[in-house]
């Protein structure tokens, strides 16, 4: 048996999918309009709007691929996930304001509604739905790829299998649900995370006898691993900054949350605690 | 509208719209600087770069008060000081001797964690401290809701409407 797959790991692992699966239920029942659907009522709380943002933002992505991205490449990697604590602010100021307003005063249920409000006619809103479904594919597909990878080392199953599970829990707590259930897994998500990341960094640098200790042996058998760039060298590290702190600002899954906060002045809270809740969740890179 | 109200605005309309030109066209040079020295290999240029750009994107956010007072004092020390660490990291950053370890890393990667990471979070407290008076004052949110009108929240939405028919 696999060291992932020991009883406590699966009960762990079966009883999430359980609580992503009563999470969807629970949402069906408060769903009655399509605003409900996109917008969960715009309804939420500041803090619950941080919680779920920072969570979707690492994403499976960051979490599952995160350490093996640090593993493999070293400090470069830190760069992509640093770009967060500049990214969210900015994106607070630059863009959730201005959705926020929109969604105050017409009917704004996604992005490319808000681009047809602002710019006119189909061509704005076609392009925007254009750039968001060429934009999600491939981060979609790295999501889902890491539920698989997950339940693959956990239930020993085949990856086929593991894909179907993860998309089968996804798809009912999405399409049942509508964006109230992805806004609350992302929030029960989000807690989980940050248990675990503050685990791991304690549970990582105690066990490797600490920061200094771990920092000495990455020394002697690579300096270039623990240098600022890392691995990949300055000009990947540099790109993978600017590209996470630029594109950080426009991730459709994180703005189009602050769209759902109950009242504009929430914005001030918000926007300014993502970054900081995100940093949280970068813990577990460090020791990666 | 009463004349004098009306002539007001369109002044403060074209001064909003001057100054936020002229931020979208710094944006605009310097994201083609980026591209150009990024193209041409210059890394310690292409990093340097990077930061006004980082910043020019939050001085958008908060509009023309970024191109005076008290948040432009704020966004230029924090360009100035990203540009500092940045250079600091730039000129310690040695592979070869005895490593000078900080807290588990070489000092250059010190600056990188302890120095840039955190420097992020100064936009978000700038944010949190000028909501009221740059990013949102009540008075220009009144504003805005009575030129565009606040949605009647029980409305029903077009697409509930559609499905009804």
């Amino acid at each position: 048996m696999p060291t992932a797959a020991a009883p406590l790991i699966i009960y762990c692992v079966v009883g999430y999918l359980i609580v992503c699966f009563g999470i969807g239920a629970w949402a069906m029942r408060r769903t009655r309009s399509s605003e409900d659907f996109f917008l969960a009522g715009k309804s939420l709380g500041p803090m619950v709007v941080v919680l779920a943002t920072m969570s979707s933002i690492m994403s499976g992505f960051g979490f599952v691929g995160g350490p093996g991205l640090v593993f493999e490449s070293g400090a470069s990697s830190f760069w992509m996930t640093f770009a967060a604590t500049f990214s969210s602010p900015i994106a607070a100021t630059m863009v959730a304001k201005r959705l926020r307003l929109m969604a105050e005063t017409r009917e704004i249920l996604t992005l490319p509604d808000a681009v047809a409000a602002r710019y006119g006619g189909r061509w704005p809103r076609f392009a925007m739905a254009l750039a968001i479904l060429l934009g999600v594919l491939g981060y979609l597909g790295t999501q889902v790829m890491a539920v698989g990878v997950v339940l693959v080392a956990v239930l020993n199953v085949s990856l086929p299998v593991a894909l179907l599970i993860g998309l089968g829990v996804l798809a009912f707590y999405s399409v049942a649900g509508g964006i109230l259930a992805g806004v609350y897994t992302d929030l029960f998500q989000g807690l989980l995370m940050i248990g675990a990341s503050l685990a791991v960094f304690w549970y990582a640098i105690s066990a490797a006898g600490g920061v200094n200790e771990i920092g000495t042996t990455l020394w002697e058998l690579d300096p270039t691993f623990l240098g600022p760039w890392g691995a990949r060298g300055p000009m990947a590290a540099l790109s993978w900054w600017i590209l996470f702190v630029i594109g950080g600002v426009g991730q459709p899954h994180a703005i189009t949350k602050f769209m759902m906060l109950k009242r504009i002045g929430d914005l001030r809270l918000a926007g300014s605690l993502t970054g900081p809740s995100y940093a949280m969740l970068t813990l577990l890179w460090l020791p990666g | 509208m009463d004349d004098r109200l009306r002539l007001r605005r369109q002044y403060d309309y074209r001064s909003v719209q001057h100054d936020n030109n002229k931020l979208v066209l710094a944006l605009a040079a310097n994201s083609t600087l980026v591209v150009v020295l990024g193209l041409l290999g210059l890394w310690q240029w292409f990093g340097l770069a990077l930061w006004p750009l980082i910043f020019l994107c939050a001085a958008v956010g908060h509009g023309p008060n970024a191109s005076r007072g008290p948040i432009r004092t704020a966004l230029c020390v924090m360009v100035g000081v990203n540009l500092l660490i940045f250079a600091a990291m730039l000129f310690t950053d040695r592979t070869d001797g005895d490593p000078v370890l900080i807290l588990g890393t070489p000092v250059s990667t010190a600056f990188l964690i302890y120095g840039i990471w955190p420097m992020g979070n100064l936009i978000g407290v700038l944010y949190f401290v000028m909501f009221e008076r740059s990013v949102l004052p009540p008075v220009k949110l009144e504003r805005f809701l009575a030129d565009f009108g606040r949605r009647d929240p029980l409305e029903p939405n077009r697409a509930d409407s559609d499905r009804a028919d």
